[in-house]
């Protein structure tokens, strides 16, 4: 957030600075072949490929809390119509699929929303079984039949009885779904799948691949976007463990 | 001599749920005593059913649907089925393929050799069969106690010499290996090749040799059937001695292509040597790597392998990864030694093309001022350490074309319509007086339309220029992005919205050719295809006309000169493409092992310094021995 304040974006993009400068005070990360600032293309990378993250995983999230009640509380066909679809999904590997549809997208429409679109496209079906199936054993819980005796309708239950109950686990779904998110927005922009202009963390790796930065010796260009990477999914891991010990008890006695 | 093997219209078919698989159609081949064949094709070509139909060991969905198999002038198919056991083996054996799954595991050597034996003749004594056994172990060279061992306490190699050893037992006339050095390491194939050549000479019986090793074939075999779909081509190599040695005039072989490597080696007979022509080539094999991908990635990879004195030559290099070559090896030499632009000029000068029939580049206005956000000199320092690469012609400058760019005429109207110039403002002119007006993310907007500037180019040899390009046009307000797609050529051919990175191959002496890539006669059709470097679409009758005119003059007329410098003109004025870079190989030469590369410096040999071009090999012909 210091950094979105103080950076100017501009520098973020080509010919903005000196081109192959090394880490100096003046450019913390040092400057790239194209002459961009590579601390401010990290802080204003950092935010956009957080912003895929947060997108990506609030669609995938929300779809799945549909999706995971609606099969969950009235089962019969819809719910096996769901199951199915998402069991059959799941052990397709996303990146193949990912790759196709990254590919032929028109690169003009290659932009910030439509990583997050294709990223979420795939990424629905997870959060949607775990929480189908914490609705079925919610369902059997004595006060869901308490309150279905005492006149609620279907909607009052579900929001007022088992949702909040659910909290903790969408929370978690949530955090393993942007942890999923940002990790699909990197490795396309890696492969260079991304909207090429913008200084995602993925793209500035392409960038430097594509300029042989190690073998010309700018080896400063493809570090910074790569530390960001392995600290920002790393601590997403961390947060998801975290929850995850508050949702499942039996985890946590585990130790 | 008579033909001890004779095969005439064999036919083989597989019957399978989906219907009948031809594996063999009317196959015919012929072999002589103590002939070496070697069968080759791809997999499912039907190799190995060619042996095994020889074995009359074809399986049921198989069946065998006509043809002979003669040999001696008996035909093994008509023979029942216990003549043909006692065939097996004493006229004809098959060594089978995979040794490690051939043998019994739980019997020992001696006892699976006794067994074969004695399938044949089961009343000689134990004796007789075990001298015959130290024998055939002896001429496989392998130790007689590895008789009294298990298969599983043999080496792969081993186990296979024992096939053999098994195979030869009876001295049949006939021996058909099965790809026996499939699963085998280099060596040891090499050592199971030769066993069984040694084993074939000494007993003297013929050999079919069944495999895909091109390389192994040519160097062991007498000749080379290929089987393709099921038909053998026997008959035609029969004829043409010498195998897969491919009718060439050049001093060079190819011996070995497969996926990673082509090997050629000199052919010391060559009779261009022998005619006095020239000196016998010192470079004995030619190895070519495949890098893999697409044309100039990786390229950091290679960088490293010519820095390790790994590669003598290699593809293209990008201006700084070939200037750190030379820093970090002092051998590496390029076209123009260690100094910018480490290369030679090629003829393909790459422009910012357009459609020039599509909104809004059909406005010339458009196109001027996207060229007048061009800011060359930027280019050049940033990408290229200062030498001068961004260039305002559609043509290399050689000798020829650099005298009509310093032509008086064209000298004359570079100062009057300054094709090189950036200015932005002038830009922002052209673009209002063009209609557009400037929108909220400062850029350039008609009919709530931005440019739309999508450049579409390679990524192996573009994604140093382009990204700089669009950051120019986007800095100037068109709307510029990039496309290294695989549909980017498509988008060019198509004459898709958007702007085309690509060079001009044309002109090398005078600038007719290049010149003539506009002519109104490649104007295709908005939906139709444009071929390559008629990409621009343009049509203009006055253009047309000088270019007529000049169709029939020789290059150094007068007329000629005039009438292109006024089509130069028209090109410069109506902005046709935007010129940007000229385009140079830069090829690094390592003199580690190798010298006499063609550079400025060595210019006697005249010739493209780039092994893939035509001349690639009498570059390579003339190299000498560092030593």
């Amino acid at each position: 957030m210091h950094g979105l304040l103080t950076v100017e974006f501009k520098q973020a993009y080509p010919l903005a600075v000196r081109p192959k400068q090394p880490p100096s005070l003046k450019y913390l990360f040092g400057t790239d072949f194209f002459g961009r600032d590579l601390y401010t293309a990290m802080v204003v990378g950092v935010w956009q490929t957080a912003i895929i993250g947060l997108l990506a995983g609030a669609a995938g999230t929300i779809i799945g809390i549909v999706l995971g009640f609606i099969s969950a509380y009235f089962s019969g066909l819809v719910d096996t119509a769901i199951k199915f679809i998402c069991q059959i999904l799941t052990p397709i590997p996303a990146f193949l699929i990912q790759v196709v549809i990254a590919s032929s997208i028109d690169k003009r429409d290659v932009t910030i929303i439509t990583m997050a679109v294709v990223v979420f496209l795939l990424s629905w079906m997870a959060p949607t079984l775990v929480i189908r199936s914490q609705v079925l054993s919610m369902r059997e819980r004595q006060f869901v039949a308490v309150a279905k005796l005492s006149g609620m309708n279907s909607l009052e239950i579900i929001f007022k009885e088992i949702f909040p109950n659910l909290l903790p686990f969408i929370a978690a779904a949530f955090v393993a779904q942007v942890f999923q998110a940002v990790f699909a927005s990197f490795y396309l922009a890696v492969i260079g799948l991304g909207p090429l202009r913008e200084p995602l963390l993925g793209n500035t790796i392409w960038a430097a691949q594509s300029q042989s930065a190690f073998f010309n010796g700018w080896w400063w260009w493809p570090v910074g976007p790569s530390l960001a990477m392995i600290l920002i999914l790393g601590s997403l891991a961390l947060i998801n463990m975290g929850l995850d010990e508050m949702a499942n008890p039996r985890i946590r006695n585990k130790e | 001599m008579e033909h001890l093997l004779d095969i005439s219209g064999l036919t083989v078919s597989y019957y399978t749920d989906i219907g009948r698989a031809i594996a063999l159609n009317q196959v015919d081949l012929k072999l002589k005593q103590g002939e070496k064949l070697g069968l080759v094709g791809e997999s499912g070509s039907g190799k190995s059913t060619m042996g095994l139909a020889m074995m009359r060991m074809i399986k049921p969905p198989g069946k065998v649907e006509g043809g002979s198999v003669v040999i001696d002038g008996v035909d093994l198919l008509q023979l029942s089925d216990k003549e043909m056991l006692k065939k097996r083996l004493s006229t004809i054996s098959y060594i089978p393929q995979g040794a490690m799954n051939s043998l019994n595991p739980v019997l020992k050597i001696k006892r699976q050799m006794i067994d074969a034996y004695k399938a044949h003749y089961p009343d000689h004594k134990l004796d007789q069969i075990m001298d015959l056994a130290h024998e055939a172990m002896r001429s496989v060279e392998l130790p007689e106690h590895v008789l009294e061992m298990h298969p599983h306490e043999l080496s792969g190699g081993m186990k296979q010499r024992v096939c053999i050893a098994i195979g030869i037992l009876l001295r049949p006339q006939i021996i058909i290996a099965d790809e026996p050095t499939s699963a085998l390491d280099v060596v040891t194939q090499r050592q199971v090749i030769e066993t069984l050549n040694r084993v074939q000479q000494k007993i003297g019986s013929a050999l079919i040799l069944i495999g895909h090793d091109m390389g192994l074939m040519a160097q062991s075999m007498d000749k080379v059937a290929v089987m393709y779909a099921g038909v053998s081509k026997v008959d035609n190599v029969n004829e043409y001695e010498g195998g897969n040695d491919m009718p060439h005039s050049g001093p060079y072989n190819l011996v070995l292509w497969d996926a990673n490597q082509k090997i050629y080696d000199l052919n010391t007979d060559w009779w261009a040597v022998k005619a006095g022509r020239i000196s016998m080539p010192e470079v004995k094999r030619v190895v070519m790597f495949n890098i893999g991908g697409q044309v100039g990635q990786g390229m950091d990879v290679v960088a490293q392998r010519v820095v390790n004195n790994e590669f003598d030559a290699t593809l293209d290099m990008r201006s700084s990864v070939i200037g750190n070559i030379l820093r970090q090896n002092s051998k590496v030499t390029t076209h123009s030694a260690d100094k910018p632009p480490y290369g030679y000029l090629d003829w393909w000068p790459n422009s910012l093309w357009v459609n020039t029939q599509l909104e809004p580049y059909s406005d010339a206005r458009v196109r001027r001022a996207m060229s007048l956000l061009i800011n060359r000199e930027l280019i050049n320092e940033i990408i290229y350490e200062g030498a001068g690469i961004a260039t305002i012609y559609p043509f290399p400058l050689y000798p020829g074309l650099e005298k009509f760019a310093n032509s008086p005429a064209v000298k004359k109207l570079e100062a009057e319509l300054q094709p090189g110039l950036y200015d932005p403002d002038q830009s922002a002119e052209l673009m209002k007086a063009a209609g557009f007006t400037m929108n909220s993310d400062d850029m350039w907007e008609k009919d709530g339309k931005t440019v739309g500037a999508v450049i579409n180019g390679f990524e192996g040899i573009h994604s140093d220029i382009v990204p700089v390009l669009v950051e120019m046009l986007r800095n100037g307000g068109i709307d510029a992005d990039i496309n290294f797609g695989t549909d980017a050529y498509q988008n060019m051919a198509d004459g898709k919205a958007g702007l085309y990175m690509f060079g001009h191959g044309a002109s090398l002496k005078d600038p007719y050719t290049a010149l003539e890539l506009f002519h109104s006669r490649y104007s295709a059709a908005l939906g139709t295809t444009a071929g390559s470097n008629r990409f621009s679409r343009y049509s203009n009758p006055e253009y047309d006309k000088l270019l007529d005119e000049m169709a029939p003059l020789g290059g150094d007329d007068p007329r000629f000169q005039e009438l292109a410098a006024q089509a130069l003109g028209i090109y410069w004025k109506d902005q046709i493409d935007i010129p940007v870079i000229q385009w140079l190989h830069r090829i690094p030469y390592n003199q580690t092992h190798w010298v006499n590369w063609p550079t400025i410096a060595n210019p006697s040999l005249g010739m493209n310094g780039a092994f893939w071009a035509h001349t690639g090999m009498l570059v390579v012909s003339t190299l000498k021995s560092a030593k």
